[in-house]
């Protein structure tokens, strides 16, 4: 099992998201016990996501335990419905060593489904949702569902 | 607070603002509500039918935003306004435009390339050059506008317009075309030049409102023009990473891709486009025909919203009756896609459409449409 490390400057990053250290770590646990996590092995980088209670969590994190950074999202997986695989990351499935490209999948948030894109390849059952996606675009995307249905 | 004279038009209704607001949000939440909403992609028909001219609307963004409102009300047409114009974001590298009585802004006078060894010579305004320029300043000017005076109309639009046609108007289209075969190099450094340049603007609109709609189109990237692995290559390709690029700079999260002309070799290849949460994929034609509601349905109703496309041709020439027939089939066709369905024409409507064709469209949505 990894050691998680929380630097400072992580933790004041955490109490921004609202993300508690016990999230990150059940969310690095489950990526390091199953193995159901990306790699990026150029810089010993670790990404894992976890689904605890109605939000879905992501730390990416080092060999060494040290996390570099972890964000949140309430939208979730529904089921992935496409693969886009001329679109590649360097990010690597750890289960499978498959190199990971970009899916298309749908994600429920109070009760409405809706498709967005993501990483991910065939063998995956998660998709690895980008922090940029998941702290802007999915962010306000929430916000704006939960006016609509309430318009 | 009274209106200063610049509102233009009386208050918009707002019991009806709230019926068109919840029939709006239906497509995105999966809650369907009253009919079918009518888009027929309004802007200075909107001035034309108030008394303005085609070139006010364009040359004055605050007038522009509020004819849009006034007619969307209307007409009964969706609860949020917009205006914009092809050719943004180009005079920031070097391209005039002249605005004209009859047709909207166009690049005129010499290109900023004349040569292929011009394009190493570009420089790409960065976010905080893009803000002192005439596109943002415009916007800018409009939105504010829109935000101050009618917030609940507010949504700022970034319009990325279509990225190949504006490299092409960096050294005029024909050159563009055959250099896409003879220096694809050149190229590709114009479009990533316009890219930059458009995703730039993207942000600062994002930076300013805290969010931007995006409006990309696929016009000169089309079937007539380019084969599919070229609509790919010079369109597609640069419109993902615009939008991964805008989205990391706060852009999104709705995305209106208006794939424009004819895209009956290459409708299939922008799947692989990028999705948000809020998509709109509406193709304009299949070959000289309106693409098929149903087709548009089977390939992209899981993904994204469909909207279906009348004809301009027929918006402008053609009877109120027959508007009313084909809008009637395309309803019937796409009311029940399953990320809904917005009823629209292939592109703007040619502002001097006869107003009797536009409620065609609308009374279809009414008798047709109802959910």
């Amino acid at each position: 099992m990894v050691n998680v490390v929380i630097t400072p400057t992580v933790a004041n990053l955490l109490k921004e998201r609202g993300i508690t250290e016990a999230n990150v770590k059940e969310t690095v646990d489950y990526g390091e016990s199953t193995k159901d996590k990306a790699v990026l092995p150029a810089e010993k980088l670790n990404w894992a996501v976890k689904r605890i209670g109605a939000a879905t969590f992501a730390v990416q994190y080092k060999d060494s335990g040290e996390v570099t950074t972890a964000f949140s999202y309430k939208v979730a997986l529904k089921a992935i419905t496409d693969f886009v695989s001329e679109d590649k990351t360097d990010w690597i499935y750890a289960k499978t060593n498959e190199q990971m490209y970009r899916i298309r999948a749908d994600m429920e948030y109070i009760g409405v489904v809706r498709a967005a894109s993501a990483w991910g390849c065939k063998s995956s059952p998660t998709a690895f949702i980008e922090e940029f996606m998941a702290i802007k675009t999915i962010a306000i995307a929430q916000m704006l569902l939960e006016k609509k249905k309430g318009a | 607070m009274s209106a200063p004279p610049e509102v233009f038009f009386p208050s918009i209704n707002t019991d009806w603002h709230g019926h068109a607001a919840k029939r709006f949000a239906g497509p995105f939440v999966g809650v369907p509500f009253d009919r079918v909403d009518v888009d027929p992609i309004i802007l200075p028909h909107a001035a034309i039918i108030n008394g303005y001219t085609l070139k006010e609307f364009y040359m004055r963004p605050k007038l522009g935003l509020a004819s849009v409102c006034w007619t969307n009300e209307l007409y009964d047409l969706l609860p949020v306004t917009h205006w914009f114009y092809s050719n943004v974001w180009l005079r920031e590298l070097g391209c005039k435009l002249e605005f004209k009585e009859t047709l909207p802004p166009v690049v005129t006078g010499d290109r900023p390339i004349k040569n292929p060894e011009d394009a190493d010579k570009l420089h790409i305004p960065d976010v905080s050059e893009i803000e002192k320029g005439p596109t943002f300043s415009g916007f800018v000017e409009g939105y504010d506008f829109v935000k101050q005076y009618f917030p609940n109309w507010f949504v700022p639009i970034h319009f990325t317009f279509c990225l190949t046609a504006m490299a092409a108007e960096l050294t005029g289209v024909d050159k563009f075309m055959l250099w896409t075969l003879k220096q694809p190099k050149i190229c590709h450094k114009l479009m990533e030049t316009v890219m930059e340049t458009s995703t730039n603007g993207a942000i600062a609109l994002a930076k300013r409102y805290g969010f931007a709609m995006m409006v990309i189109g696929g016009v000169l990237a089309n079937s007539d023009l380019l084969q599919p692995a070229k609509v790919k290559e010079f369109g597609m390709d640069y419109h993902i990473k615009h939008v991964k690029k805008a989205f990391k700079g706060g852009a999104g999260p709705q995305l209106w891709y208006h794939l424009c002309g004819n895209h009956s070799r290459d409708y299939m290849i922008w799947k692989d486009e990028f999705f948000s949460p809020f998509t709109v994929m509406h193709i304009g034609y299949m070959g000289k025909e309106s693409f098929p509601v149903s087709e548009a349905k089977k390939v992209y109703g899981n993904m994204a919203t469909i909207m279906s496309s009348v004809d301009t041709k027929l918006m402008y020439r053609g009877t109120p009756k027959e508007v009313y027939d084909v809008s009637k089939q395309m309803i019937l066709e796409g009311k029940d896609s399953p990320r809904g369905f917005v009823h629209g024409c292939a592109c703007e409507v040619p502002a001097y459409t006869p107003p009797g064709n536009i409620y065609a469209m609308v009374k279809a949505a009414r008798e047709w449409g109802k959910y």
